[in-house]
């Protein structure tokens, strides 16, 4: 998998002005890419955000450089797919370095920082999180930690802003003004005259011993006491209360997204098609008396005009905008890694570890960055497990507010039935992965990071960015699988797909001839597979196979893409037919377990 | 006072530890785990769950199969 990166890299390593930006995981790093290069991404309060590296311009002194958002780790031993794309840039010639120090936690920071000035490349070292090291009662004195170091140290906090504009001051003169000369770096000055030690670079355990000095002579712990968030992060961790806060949590998170979502569409957004923008495209394109079938396919009850609004804005929009709300405010705050803690137990009798349940989680979002996410996983088979429980059994915000339009409306009931399905699948595909694919999966090993109150602004333009995303790249393949669902309904062809899908559509899973388009338009997009369904008039029964088939249907287009990419063709061809067959299989059997129980009873 | 050697996934809660021996596992030596090191253990969770240590001024959650094969000493 790793020759993927490396292919991928091959023309950014090769870039010259390079600056990487470096550090340890959930530092910050984000934060000063986003600053720098005043483009946005996405960061949150765990352990790698950024597994994938990210490049922008920036412009010291009207000079271009790339900056490169190089993902955290914690060594530069290439343990990881993360640590291997970090080595392969320190490699890569970079003019300088911005390395994030974490003021909170400056030890391994530190250590760190010494694995990196061994490669002898200039660096500026940010010290970041001074807040929160404040909060802790950490005093740092800057002046040695420059000494120490060899270059220098700028305190920032990122989020709010601070210290950014100095470290493009701090970058000017190492770039473009002569060295002076006490400044001269000697990367070996603290350990010259050893004999080649086996610590030096290979176990870094030279690094760790020199960290552990410069820290002890550089902070000075004022001892202050824990204030309400460090007593919140640690009630979080112990099982008592924090697995009953963490229910409560996921319970309210899921309230908020069904219904605030349910609310938003039901007086908002559904208004706003129906009687907004769905009239004005009638007004413009009646008058033109084109044929009708085209005429239906752009405004009919097909129509391109009329559904793509109607399932974009109002069927899916509302719940991923709630979920994006609730769940960017998880992200940030430091709750995910506390929550894979307390559920390792869990996850372990499953086969898997408590950190693959923060990817997971983003799958309830969206499945593409979840499979991205799966490179920090240790081994190959714990990310081909996560990947496929994804696949299978969780489904993306899309698809989920589809499957809440379409169950609710009815009975919650249906909804548990369904979710408890899915549960069931998601149980199983990861024993019987478990049992089946060769080699192992590491235990949990985690860092629980401080909990942290979102910044308010970093906090609402990591929404709307991922809002905005949510728009622009639905609505390309929506338009295009409502355009072909107005096509075959137009014309005729939905009668003859049906026919022939009827022995499975109708016998079979027990539904509607139309509901063969769902199948169809589900290959397009998650929520497609549902979507058609709506307007159907369903029995219960038939609703809730209809939501088991499309939860457990394959995936998305964009997500036989990524797998295709992170793994290879086979592993996407292969986990596609695999969901589709057990979506037929598990609808069908659940369609004709509960008709012989209503024969029964 | 005879140094008593014992794995971390079983040694008393609330105290600190010396470790003795790591698995070979390049994350542990990574987060600042391994011989030589003084840890303390905050708690084990239940049910198979992991043990969360205090290095330095971090918290870190170490898996139940992990934790079997560190070993410690009381100090």
């Amino acid at each position: 998998m790793s020759c993927h990166t490396v292919t991928e890299d091959s023309q950014v390593l090769a870039k010259e002005n390079k600056i990487l930006l470096m550090g340890t995981p959930n530092v910050g790093k984000s934060v000063f890419f986003s600053a720098l290069t005043k483009i946005h991404v996405i960061s949150s309060n765990y352990a790698g955000t950024t597994v994938s590296y990210m490049e922008g311009k920036y412009k010291i002194r009207d000079k271009e450089y790339t900056l490169i958002d190089v993902p955290g780790t914690y060594a530069l031993s290439a343990t990881s797919v993360a640590e291997e794309v970090a080595v392969q840039f320190m490699k890569s010639n970079p003019v300088a370095i911005l390395f994030v120090l974490n003021a909170a936690d400056l030890e391994g920071s530190v250590k760190l920082a010494l694995e990196v000035l061994e490669y002898k490349i200039p660096v500026i070292f940010a010290l970041n999180l001074m807040d929160v090291a404040n909060r802790k009662g950490f005093k740092i004195n800057v002046k040695l930690l420059e000494k120490e170091l060899g270059f220098p140290v700028i305190t920032t906090v990122a989020v709010k802003n601070q210290g950014i504009d100095e470290i493009s001051k701090a970058f000017e003169k190492i770039l473009f003004d002569k060295p002076t000369e006490d400044k001269v770096f000697d990367p070996y000055f603290g350990c010259s005259g050893c004999n080649g030690c086996k610590g030096c670079g290979t176990l870094g355990l030279d690094a760790w011993d020199r960290a552990k000095e410069i820290v002890r002579k550089a902070v000075s712990n004022t001892n202050s006491k824990p204030n309400f968030l460090d007593r919140l992060g640690d009630a979080l961790i112990r099982p008592w209360p924090g697995i009953p806060l963490a229910l409560l949590i996921l319970i309210l998170s899921l309230g908020v997204v069904v219904g605030g979502g349910k609310a938003l569409r039901a007086l908002i957004l559904l208004p706003l098609v129906n009687s907004g923008i769905v009239p004005i495209f009638e007004k413009i394109i009646t008058p033109m008396n084109l044929p009708p079938i085209l005429h239906n396919v752009l405004i009919g009850e097909y129509g391109v005009f009329r559904i793509s609004f109607e399932w974009i804005l109002a069927l899916v929009a509302p719940y991923v905008i709630l979920f994006q709300v609730q769940f960017a405010f998880l992200e940030d705050s430091g709750v995910l890694p506390r929550i894979a803690v307390l559920f390792d137990n869990l996850m372990r009798k499953i086969g898997v570890q408590g950190g693959s349940l923060i990817h997971i989680f983003l799958g309830f979002g969206c499945a593409v960055p979840a499979i991205i996410g799966t490179r920090t996983a240790t081994t190959r088979k714990e990310r081909l497990m996560v990947t496929s429980m994804v696949c299978f059994a969780v489904p993306c915000i899309s698809q989920t507010g589809a499957l809440i339009s379409l169950l609710s409306e009815y009975s919650i009931w249906l909804l548990l039935a369904t979710v408890a399905t899915g549960a069931a699948v998601f149980v199983s595909v990861a024993t019987i992965l478990g049992k089946h694919i060769k080699g192992e999966v590491d235990p949990l090993v985690i860092e629980v990071p401080n909990l942290l109150m979102p910044d308010a602004k970093a906090y609402f333009k990591k929404l709307w960015v991922r809002i905005k995303q949510f728009l622009v790249e639905a609505e390309g393949p929506m338009l295009v699988a409502v355009l072909i669902a107005a096509i075959l309904a137009e014309t005729g062809l939905l009668k003859g797909l049906g026919e022939l899908l009827k022995p499975m559509v109708s016998g079979w899973l027990g539904l509607p001839e139309e509901a063969s388009l769902s199948l169809i338009l589900g290959i397009i997009r998650r929520e497609m597979s549902v979507a058609p369904l709506l307007g159907l008039s369903l029995s219960p029964l038939q609703m809730y196979v209809g939501a088991v088939v499309s939860l457990l249907y394959l995936p998305c287009l964009s997500v036989f893409g990524i797998i295709a990419k992170e793994f290879n063709a086979k592993t996407a061809i292969s986990i596609t037919l695999a969901t589709t067959a057990t979506a037929i299989f598990v609808g069908g059997i659940m369609n004709h377990i509960v008709l012989f129980a209503q024969r029964i009873f | 006072m005879a140094l008593v050697k014992t794995d971390l996934y079983d040694a008393p809660e609330n105290q600190e530890y010396l470790v003795c021996k790591v698995p070979n596992i390049s994350i542990l030596c990574s987060l600042g785990i391994y011989p030589g090191t003084v840890i303390g253990k905050i708690k084990k969770f239940k049910l198979g769950g992991p043990v969360l240590i205090n290095l330095a001024t971090r918290k870190i959650a170490l898996g139940k199969d992990i934790a079997k094969d560190i070993v410690v000493t009381e100090v």
